[in-house]
């Protein structure tokens, strides 16, 4: 009995030894994963939780540069909207500065020589020598009173306007922004229509203008779009200024 | 007689190389702990045969059943999320630390025995 026990524990040792030497064999020829050496389930999972904080990582990194992009999105529509404020404040500049037609209520006056008015000779010879002086005190009255753009034969007046009689010998004219006009001078003034006509009726311009023989002839437009002044097409004083450093 | 398991080893030794079997990498750490567990039985069956009471057929039951329930213990803790892996480790580790520890005695025992018998076969002579 002790000799077939013997027996078949030696042959159940082979044969469970035989598989152990097979698993063994089998789990140490085992290929690794691609990139690691480690195939230990513990391992496996650590890997898995990295990887798993390195997808949130990510993610919050993702979130970030959205976030941020989002931003970079919002500032580009607001330097558009700074664009059109900056452009709508340029329109209103240049209309400010008379470098665009204004139209709106507004008078006219026609200054020309007129015989019948009855002035003397001496008296009418005044105002040729004087037109740039009157033309001025016109344009002052008018401004004063409520212009808000004036032209005197098309000539729109501006910060920078002139109005010079340049004569030689008695022989010239007067020059508005730098261009010679001739009589009858027409003032176009857009404004306060019944304010502009009292200040010239209390400065009594038309008097003075009827005393040299000249024509005061001041018609009014009070309807919105009575007159259109135009723009000023002259050199801009930026073309040769240029702003200092200090 | 007793070259027979050495044979054995070898045998499967060699088996596992000529078959060039591919276990799938995710599947390696069933098969460690069934490794685990077929070394337990072995341990448990030597100690089996040390103390007199070996059965074959218990034996052999035993390796195959525990192999098999290990590695399905630790693919189910792996579906569930559940590290029975390391449940199945520590009960198996104990286990075989402890049969060694009964191995390791019975072997001194039977050392020990022997050079008494030795010592009282010398005092006769």
């Amino acid at each position: 009995m002790p000799a077939r026990s013997n027996r078949s524990l030696v042959w159940v040792a082979t044969a469970t030894v035989a598989a152990l030497g097979f698993m063994v064999t089998v789990d140490l020829t085992a290929e690794a994963p691609v990139g690691s050496g480690n195939t230990s389930y513990i391992d496996l999972r650590t890997q898995v939780s990295e990887q798993a904080q390195e997808h949130i990582l990510l993610e919050q990194q993702i979130s970030k540069l959205e976030a941020q992009l989002a931003e970079y999105r919002a500032a580009s529509g607001s330097q558009k909207e700074l664009r059109q404020v900056l452009a709508r404040d340029e329109r209103q500049l240049a209309a400010e500065a008379g470098l665009t037609p204004v139209t709106g209520p507004g008078i006219t006056i026609t200054i020309q020589p007129d015989a019948k008015l009855g002035a003397s000779p001496a008296q009418m010879a005044l105002f040729p020598q004087q037109a740039d002086q009157w033309l001025d005190e016109v344009v002052n009255v008018l401004f004063g009173n409520g212009a808000t753009a004036i032209a005197i034969n098309g000539q729109r007046l501006v910060g920078t306007s002139s109005i010079r009689l340049v004569q030689v010998n008695g022989i010239g004219s007067v020059h508005v922004n730098g261009r010679p006009i001739e009589e009858p001078y027409v003032i176009q003034a857009v404004g306060n229509v019944q304010q502009m006509e009292t200040g010239l009726s209390v400065n009594v311009l038309q008097g003075y203008f009827e005393a040299m023989g000249e024509d005061f002839i001041v018609r009014a437009y009070p309807s919105s779009d009575g007159l259109t002044v135009p723009a000023y097409t002259g050199p801009l004083p930026g073309q040769y200024a240029k702003e200092g450093n200090g | 007689m007793y070259w027979l398991p050495v044979l054995g080893l070898a045998v499967g030794i060699g088996l596992g190389l000529v078959t060039n079997v591919v276990i799938p990498v995710a599947f390696t750490s069933y098969l460690s702990i069934a490794i685990l567990a077929a070394l337990d039985t072995v341990v448990g069956g030597i100690r089996a045969s040390l103390d007199k009471t070996f059965d074959s057929a218990v034996f052999l039951s035993g390796f195959f059943t525990n192999t098999l329930v290990a590695a399905l213990l630790a693919y189910i803790g792996n579906q569930l999320g559940v590290d029975l892996y390391l449940a199945a480790v520590v009960a198996f580790g104990v286990r075989l630390f402890q049969n060694i520890a009964v191995i390791r005695r019975h072997v001194f025992t039977l050392i020990r025995q022997r050079r008494v018998a030795r010592r009282m076969a010398s005092t006769k002579d």
